[in-house]
This record gives structure tokens, C-alpha cells and sequence, in this order.
């Protein structure tokens, strides 16, 4: 293989590894935020679709838009002592079947200025280690095509996982311009009450849920924004 | 971190005792290593440990049960090796 070969194929190659964090950087459909402004008397949405395209959903793994916020005991104790509420932590939490429970990303406990309440032994993907499980207050949206979306909502008490947003951050990931800020993990606690669809080919994930079988949600509510507009997804 | 650490080494200690105790299934409020209060809640336990402690303060509540460690296949090292 002469010069002129080797140019050509690393030229190649560079191409090929562009063409892919092109698509890493395309492919992700956004999601709304959940809102609870106005209840909505339609029923409620148990479907949504987490569209991602299969190279997207190789490099990430599919991803949910949620906010954790300040759970009420705290807001209470924050409010009494004449202190700043901090504002939710907005972002995406990966679907992980490998996880026994939903858990927060540490930088997100640590932006919402929450303290561990207890710790618990994990077993991850590199052995052992203790978990800090924070307690807060978690939001789903969920929205099935053009219709109403339902936010469910709950206050919970979850591990810690460190480091998240640096593995994302290396990968320079953008959303809307700004870049993905992974929150944490969906996992079988809520997993069970859902009907889950991977498919690779589409790079789609559908999620139906069982809403009866939730019965610890504190709140349910199916929400638009004001006029019955709608938020875009 | 170090405080609640050895806020659930003491509760891991007490908790065979507040099991016989017939205390099984319901939330602990521990602070300094001892039992402060029992509620029927996890809500009732975290709302009396900031009332009594403050935000800053740290307490540990948890269910009182055998422990059940938790799994996560999200790690560093294999989703991005």
C-alpha cells in the first residue's frame, strides 16, 4: 500500500467518524417538560414514544425527559428558615433495564441542594460500592402523538449515581442547542408498571404504561398549557 | 457524606432489635446514632427530621426491613469504554 492508499483511508475513516457524531448530534427528538398548569379533562395518555433513531439509540441508549425538583418536606423546611428554594433540575434520564430502581445523577441532588438520608449497597456493572439515596421529587411527561400530556409526578427516594454528566459531556451531545443533560435512570421500579418496545432498526422505544398499577403516585395529573395549547414535544 | 454513613451503620446495628420489636414496615428517624422516632410513613419521618433538625441538619430515615442492595448496570467505564 503506497502513501497515496494510506491518505485515502484515513481520509476515509475520518469522514466515517464524522458521519457518526453527525448522527449522534441529529438525531435526538425532544420532549417537553412536564406541566401541571391546567388540568385537562380528556383522558389521560398512557403511550409515548421515545424517538431516537438506531445510531442515536446505540450511542446513548434511549431517554426520557423528567425533572427532579425539591421535594415538600424540604421546600417546608427551606421556606420556614427564610431560605431560596432551589429551581428544578431539568433533562433526561436514561431507560435502563439493568437497574433495579430509578436513580438521580449526583450533580442533580447536588444542584437541587438536597442532603442523603441513607446510604445503600449497589451492585454496578464494576462491583460493589454504597450508594447515597436522596429523597426528591420526580416528574415524568408522558404524550402519546398530538395528544394531552400527563405528568407523573412523586416524591421518592432514590440513589446516587456519580459522574454522569462528565461520561455525556465528553460525548458533546446537543439539544436545542444546549447540551444533554443526563439526570439519571429510569429502571424497574417504574418499568414494571409499563409495557416497553425497543425497536433497534427504527431507533423508537414505546412505552405503555398500566397508570392503575401505580398506587404510590401522590400525584397523576394530565396537564396543557394555557388556551388547551398544547407544549411542543 | 461521612455522617450519614455512620448514621446507617448504627441503624444496620439496631434494626434485627427493631424488627423482633415488631416495628417491621414501618420508617425510622435516626440521628446521633440513636432511634429519634418510628412513623407509619416515609413522608411523616422526613417532614419531623427537618422540622426538628433543619434543612442543613442530617438524619437518616429508611424503612424498617432487611436491607435489599440495589443493582445499576450504568457505569462510567462500560457504557462509554
Amino acid at each position: 500500500m503506497n502513501e497515496k492508499d494510506r491518505q485515502k483511508k484515513r481520509e476515509k475513516k475520518r469522514a466515517a467518524k464524522e458521519r457518526q457524531r453527525k448522527k449522534l448530534h441529529q438525531g435526538i427528538e425532544t420532549h417537553p417538560a412536564p406541566s401541571t398548569s391546567q388540568a385537562w379533562t380528556v383522558k389521560p395518555p398512557t403511550r409515548f414514544q421515545i424517538v431516537m433513531g438506531p445510531d442515536v439509540m446505540v450511542g446513548l441508549g434511549p431517554m426520557a425527559a423528567a425533572v427532579w425538583s425539591v421535594p415538600s418536606q424540604r421546600v417546608a423546611a427551606l421556606t420556614a428558615e427564610g431560605k431560596a428554594i432551589p429551581p428544578p433540575v431539568t433533562g433526561h434520564l436514561l431507560v435502563d433495564t439493568g437497574a433495579t430502581g430509578t436513580c438521580i445523577a449526583l450533580h442533580a441532588a447536588e444542584q437541587l441542594g438536597l442532603k442523603p438520608h441513607a446510604t445503600t449497597p449497589n451492585h454496578g456493572a464494576h462491583g460493589e460500592h454504597e450508594s447515597q439515596i436522596f429523597l426528591v421529587h420526580f416528574s415524568l411527561a408522558i404524550r402519546d402523538g398530538n395528544g394531552p400530556l400527563l405528568a407523573i409526578e412523586r416524591e421518592m427516594s432514590v440513589p446516587a449515581i456519580p459522574d454522569m454528566q462528565l461520561a455525556y459531556a465528553k460525548l458533546q451531545v446537543q439539544m436545542n442547542g444546549q447540551p444533554l443533560n443526563v439526570i439519571g435512570v429510569l429502571g424497574r421500579d417504574f418499568l414494571r408498571h409499563a409495557r416497553m418496545t425497543y425497536d433497534g432498526p427504527r431507533g423508537i422505544v414505546e412505552i405503555e404504561m398500566n397508570l392503575a398499577g401505580m398506587g404510590p403516585l401522590r400525584h397523576v395529573v394530565v396537564a396543557a398549557e394555557p388556551q388547551g395549547r398544547l407544549p411542543p414535544v | 457524606m461521612e455522617k450519614i454513613r455512620a448514621e446507617q451503620h448504627a441503624f444496620n446495628k439496631l434494626r434485627d432489635r427493631l424488627i423482633q420489636d415488631g416495628q417491621g414496615g414501618r420508617f425510622v428517624l435516626v440521628s446521633d446514632g440513636a432511634v429519634v422516632q418510628i412513623f407509619d410513613d416515609a413522608g411523616a419521618a422526613h417532614a419531623a427530621g427537618f422540622s426538628r433538625f433543619g434543612s442543613e441538619g442530617v438524619f437518616l430515615v429508611a424503612p424498617i426491613e432487611q436491607p435489599r442492595p440495589i443493582t445499576t448496570s450504568w457505569s462510567l467505564g462500560v457504557m462509554f469504554s
